[in-house]
Formats: C-alpha cells, structure tokens, sequence
C-alpha cells in the first residue's frame, strides 16, 4: 500500500506556523531545496489541505514565467503542473480544475481507495489542519521533517489531540550548513 | 524530549547506548543542576549503589550519577539525604552566575524547570536536545512559557540507534520580542 507522509518545516518547539500562520522563520535555501526536490519529484500524487493548495496555487503555476524565476521556481514549477494534487476541502469543488481531486467528506475511506491505487509515496505538503485530521485517523504513515534551529514559544502545533503513542522508525537524518536538521521517521508497526 | 516536545522520562525505555552516552556526559562535567521533582527521581540511582542490577552500563551510570556533585533548587526539602548533593538556598540566578565562576568544567542542568528559567534568564551557553522517536500526545513541554522566541546555532548532531538523535546548539544573539 501507498504510503502518507506528512512533510513539514517545524520548529525545536514543534510548531509549523507562528500563531497567524507566520512562516517567515522556515529557512529553505538552495542546499535544501536540491535535497528536497529529489524526493519530491519521485511523487506522482500530492496531497494538500484547502489554505496550502491554494497558496500553492496562487504561486507555482506561473512562478517559471516570471522574470525573476530561480532554477528552483523553474523546477518546482514544471513538477507542480505535473504532478496529481488532491486536496482536503468542503468547500471547494472538482469541477474546472485540472489534474486535481477534492476529497469532501468521508475522508477515511477516500483516502485508503487512494492509498490502495498503485503509485509512489505520497506528500503531504505542509497542511496543518488536513494533517492533523490525517493523524487522528491514523492514516499519516511516515513524518519528513526539517527541523528549524528556533523556539517559537507559540504557534500552530504539529500534533494536537493525539490519542494513543505513536511510535515511530528514524530513518534517516540530515544536519544542513544553515542549522536545519532533517528527521525523516516512518511510522513504526505499519 | 518526545518528538511532540514532552519531558516524560517513562515515554522510552532507555538501553545501554543512552546510558552511556549520559555517563560520558556527566563523568566529563563539574556538576548538575537540579529541581526537587527531577532530584527525587535521580535518588533512585541511590539504591542501585548498594544493589547493583548486574547490567555493566546500568551500574556504570549509577557510580557515575553517585560521583558527580549535585546541586538541588528546594524551598521545602531539608536535606538531600546523598553526601554528593547539597541544597541550595540562594536564587538561581546568582547560583549559576558563581558556579559559572567557580567550574572550569560544564555545569549541567538536568530539570526541565531550571532550563526553562536559565533559558529565560540567557544563562544556558548549550543546549544538548535529544529527541526520542515517539509521539506522546501528553506530558509537560519541555519549551513552555518561553518568553521570546529564540534563534540557536546548530553545532552537531548524534543520531543514536535506538532512533534517537541528540541536537547540540548554541543560543544565538537574536533575541526576537514575540
């Protein structure tokens, strides 16, 4: 079965976001992005919760023709198009977009037909709500982290209302010169 | 700390690699640092001086955590009841200020609580974070009533097989008001 894996920016103290969704403390520089970018672009299917897709949305499509466009925005941009996005929302709906499911409700049953399809690992980009909601359902099997070299204090947490102890597999771990760390854990027992 | 950011010694069960990457730690130091909650946790080493468990890196901790001088912050404890930990009755501030003076060699602090308070205080010159493979779900938060947010260096990191891995890093100047 496809794996879910949740891919995060998270600070020391564990939060993916200041309290109004700040994230001007994520460092994402090149070294990081080419390390990124190769696991990525080995995913056929992203997953999404509805803010983040549409900040994707709001950027990536065009982000390769602007003028200013870095490797990196060229890139990303051409994956981004490329790649099949579904997205968590009960508002949004299917029709006109292109390449893009939108899973409104029965989410766990939705997901396991997804998971259970033949294809790669699958994203999920940011998204703290969608994941959090993921969690609970037990459906996140594996957590990408880059941990940030600060302590926020507050923000928007990376696990809330978790019932029972997840134990988790370190699989691999990466220090960059900017003073992230990469934690890259699998769920253990799946 | 759990991967959600717990202090919650019974979330792992610790092997003889994280044993003796702690012995290390403190055989190297001047002297640790401790609350009264942490402190009577710690004195479970006590009894294991007498009746040794029979597991070398379990009983190497003991003699290590018996031999290195202790320093307990309680305003209710009236002995520490061990002749190598001593209260203190001062604030900790001026504690740590003389005992910065005093050791050439590390002071450890080993109590959620004083790193919380010499944090805020810009006293702590390390951090040694090591983050244990578990989501907890509860527990008591290792950065809570942090005042500012804070920007370190990341020195080095240890990955240990258990899947733990320790984080080293320096505070940075950047103190940013939140």
């Amino acid at each position: 079965m496809r794996k879910i894996i949740s891919f995060m920016h998270i600070s020391l103290d564990g939060f993916v976001a200041g309290p109004n969704g700040e994230m001007d403390w994520i460092k994402v520089d090149e070294e990081i992005f080419d390390y990124g970018h190769k696991r990525i672009s080995e995913g056929d299917t992203a997953l999404y919760g509805r803010v983040t897709y549409q900040m994707m949305e709001s950027y990536w499509p065009t982000a390769a023709d602007q003028p200013t466009a870095t490797k990196h925005d060229i890139e990303h941009s051409k994956l981004y198009s490329k790649i099949h996005k579904v997205v968590l929302s009960k508002t949004m709906r299917e029709a006109g977009l292109t390449n893009t499911k939108i899973i409104s409700d029965n989410l766990s049953d939705r997901i396991n037909e997804i998971k259970q399809q033949p294809g790669n690992e699958i994203l999920l980009f940011g998204s703290p709500s969608a994941t959090h909601s993921l969690i609970q359902l037990n459906l996140v099997d594996g957590f990408w982290l880059f941990v940030n070299p600060i302590v926020l204090g507050k923000g928007i947490p990376l696990f809330v209302n978790i019932k029972d102890k997840i134990k988790l597999k370190l699989l691999t771990t990466r220090q960059f010169t900017c003073g992230v760390t990469e934690l890259n854990y699998t769920v253990d027992g799946q | 700390m759990t991967l959600d950011g717990f202090c919650d010694h019974t979330a792992i069960s610790a092997d003889e690699e994280l044993h003796q990457h702690y012995a290390e730690l403190l055989d190297n130091a001047g002297v640790i640092l401790y609350g009264r909650i942490t402190y009577q946790l710690m004195k479970f080493w006590q009894t294991l001086i007498n009746n040794p468990s029979g597991e070398k890196s379990i009983d190497n901790f003991a003699i290590t955590i018996d031999k290195i001088p202790k320093i307990v912050f309680s305003t209710t404890l009236k002995n520490t009841e061990w002749g190598s930990a001593k209260l203190s009755n001062q604030n900790i501030e001026q504690e740590v200020l003389e005992l910065k003076q005093q050791y050439d060699k590390d002071i450890l602090v080993g109590s959620r609580s004083l790193i919380i308070q010499l944090m805020n205080l810009n006293l702590i010159d390390e951090y040694q974070i090591c983050i244990h493979p578990v989501i907890e779900g509860k527990g008591l938060p290792l950065f809570d009533k942090i005042k500012d947010k804070t920007c370190f260096k990341l020195c080095k990191t240890k990955a240990l097989n258990s899947g733990a891995i320790v984080l080293y890093y320096e505070p940075t100047q950047r103190k940013l008001k939140n």
